[in-house]
């Protein structure tokens, strides 16, 4: 089984690349996004909670602060592999004006109709849940929770990547079974839009 | 009196400041634009290319000349500040290898693949001094005179001296070129690779065995009159006004100092270090086995042809080309690059970049030729940021080669670095030996 866990409470964005993923035949289940409503808008407890549903075949995927989630699972329950796109929160950007001003700063690359599709999911979670998350992702640091991972780990990073930079990524990816994926002119929303490019590595990390 | 400031002290036009800095811009996942200078200055320079040649070479050599220290300031120099300096450039992290030594530019493009860092031990200290580019015996007597409190304050550096009034004949003018190599590894590099490799990852010596007739001017001071290039010592030799040679010493852009190679070994010996030597005669032979090694990783169909400090490897790399790096536009790079399309399957396209020195100088291989040899191969061949028609003058080339490399067609495919043994074994055999020392089993 192939779990992919979504960012910033947001989910129906990523519906397309999982839909190219599953048409290759893979078993692939996209939980409720950490701070959707009736979840957990704490990181570490979205973790813990998704840690109960993982068995060790599977392929954890995650995207943007969901990465800082499926760590703390797969710190908990080893998988097959982890796959961390997009891993926040660089410690570059690890405050709230500059966190926000990357993400402002790369809207201007991401495709147009990305905010259109995560609007709706955005006012669905509300401003608390959405500030929860940040809050949480900004205290919770990848860097600490990855040497507790047992499992084999890739991080793929987005060339254009505002948010998350090419060094913190590489940092990342920099251990004994970890390795780096680079994804040429992809931006920090990577898969959106890029089924197929997506679907292909996903064969390719889940051989 | 104040150190001179590590930025003031080594020059930005220089091909170990170049690979530096393209290499960390690599290790950031960055473009490597315009020789790392702001985007103003790149402006700058494009607006001046308009201006006519002689303008256009009086703004050229001003803006060289800005760089040379005042030879008053030699006694102020930091070689240690400086290697810290240079070391400071990479991000920070574990990386599975470090390449230490010799300037080459088809090796940082390697690097760049390979994600991995290259600390340099030669580098350029431009000093001011006004001078007939004919007269290398005068530049001798003021390097004799000016160097002594440079190599006092700095005793872990040999002073390389190097006059070529053929290819550097702008510069040479108005700056001597003092090329500083270290014979002992600087205690930041020393640092540096402690804190970056985890334990067993090793250092990679690269060893460019390149000598060339000197003329000893002191214990830790040899003058190189002429350099790698279109034309071999004897043409220069045979020059007036040229200070005859009394040995071969490393040659001084591109050359290993032998005492940093025993340095190197004997510290990772006593540290427990593993070390491989990459070893090779002359800066233009790795490129061939460089372009063969990215072009099986990538799968590439495009060559690139970098061409001095005119090249970006992170651009390259990222774009799925392979490269094969040429020293200088002259014709023994021309034949090398002839050899390499010879002995590999033809490549779709070939994007030649041609360095633009400003001198039609002799040896000089003209972007015809270049072009005549890649479509010679049966590639679609094409100059890349170099306007034909003003070569070797287009200056300006080098605000367009960024760019240019920047929009190349990519193949799209996510990558992932090119594995440190898949890159030593692709180095191994034909002109570029390794040989790796291993510490004994339980080596604390």
């Amino acid at each position: 089984m192939i779990i992919v866990v979504p960012g910033l409470a947001v989910r129906r964005y990523l519906e397309d690349a999982v839909a190219a993923v599953s048409r290759r035949g893979h078993e692939v289940r996209m939980p409720a996004a950490p701070g959707a409503p009736g979840t957990e808008p704490d990181l570490r407890r979205y973790g813990e909670e998704l840690a109960g549903t993982l068995a060790r075949a599977d392929v954890l995927l995650a995207v943007s602060v969901g990465c800082q989630a499926a760590a703390v699972a797969a710190a908990a329950v080893p998988v097959r592999r982890l796959v961390l796109i997009s891993p926040t929160v660089d410690p570059r950007v690890r405050s709230w004006p500059a966190l926000a001003g990357a993400w402002l700063r790369g809207t201007g690359d991401e495709p147009p109709r990305l905010g259109l599709e995560q609007l709706p999911d955005w006012r669905r979670a509300g401003a608390r849940r959405l500030a929860a998350v940040v809050r949480s992702a900004l205290r919770e640091r990848l860097e600490d929770t990855l040497p507790r991972v047992a499992s084999p780990v890739t991080v793929v990073h987005g060339e254009h990547d505002s948010i998350t930079s090419h060094a913190y990524a590489a940092a990342l990816a920099a251990a004994p079974g970890r390795d780096l994926v680079v994804v040429p002119g992809a931006t920090h929303s990577w898969p959106y839009g890029d089924g197929a490019r997506f679907a292909d590595l996903v064969d390719e990390l889940a051989r | 009196m104040t150190p001179v400031p590590p930025e003031r002290t080594v020059a930005s036009f220089d091909s170990a400041s170049a690979f530096l800095r393209a290499g960390a811009a690599a290790l950031r996942g960055e473009p490597f634009p315009h020789l790392g200078q702001g985007r103003a200055r790149a402006t700058a320079v494009r607006a001046a290319a308009r201006l006519p040649w002689p303008l256009l070479r009086e703004v050229y050599t001003r803006a060289g000349a800005a760089e040379a220290l005042d030879p008053a300031r030699l006694a102020d120099v930091d070689t240690e500040a400086v290697a810290g300096w240079l070391a400071a450039h990479h991000p920070r992290r574990r990386y599975p290898a470090v390449l230490v030594g010799s300037s080459n530019g088809a090796l940082a493009h390697l690097a760049a693949a390979a994600q991995v860092p290259w600390l340099p031990t030669t580098v350029l200290l431009p000093v001011r001094h006004a001078g007939d580019p004919d007269r290398p015996d005068e530049a001798l007597r003021f390097g004799a005179r000016a160097a002594a409190p440079l190599l006092e304050r700095n005793p872990d550096v040999v002073l390389h001296q190097m006059h070529d009034q053929l290819q550097d004949r702008l510069m040479v003018a108005r700056m001597a070129y003092f090329r500083l190599k270290w014979r002992r590894l600087p205690g930041a590099y020393r640092r540096f690779v402690e804190r970056a490799l985890p334990p067993g990852a090793p250092v990679v010596l690269v060893e460019d065995t390149s000598a060339w007739p000197v003329t000893r001017v002191g214990e830790r001071h040899v003058f190189q009159a002429g350099a790698q290039g279109g034309r071999d010592p004897d043409w220069y030799l045979r020059r007036p006004r040229t200070p005859r040679p009394d040995e071969e010493a490393a040659e001084a852009e591109w050359g290993l100092e032998p005492d940093l190679a025993a340095d190197v070994a004997a510290w990772c010996r006593a540290t427990g270090r593993p070390l491989v030597r990459v070893s090779y005669d002359g800066p233009q032979r790795p490129a061939h086995a460089v372009a063969v090694t990215l072009r099986d990783w990538s799968g590439a169909e495009r060559l690139v042809v970098p061409s001095f400090v005119l090249g970006d490897p992170w651009s390259t790399v990222n774009a799925g080309a392979a490269p094969f790096w040429t020293f200088f536009p002259v014709r023994p790079a021309l034949r090398a690059l002839a050899d390499h399309l010879a002995a590999v399957p033809a490549y779709r396209e070939v994007d030649v970049l041609l360095f633009n020195h400003g001198v039609r100088s002799e040896g000089v291989a003209g972007p015809a030729e270049w072009l005549d040899v890649a479509r010679a191969s049966g590639a679609r061949a094409r100059l890349l940021a170099v306007r034909p028609e003003r070569f070797p003058h287009d200056i300006a080339s080098l605000a367009r080669y960024g760019p240019a490399l920047a929009r190349l067609p990519r193949d799209g495919r996510p990558w992932s670095p090119l594995r440190l043994d898949a890159a030593l074994a692709g180095l191994s055999g034909g002109p570029v030996v390794t040989e790796t020392w291993e510490p004994p089993a339980g080596h604390a």
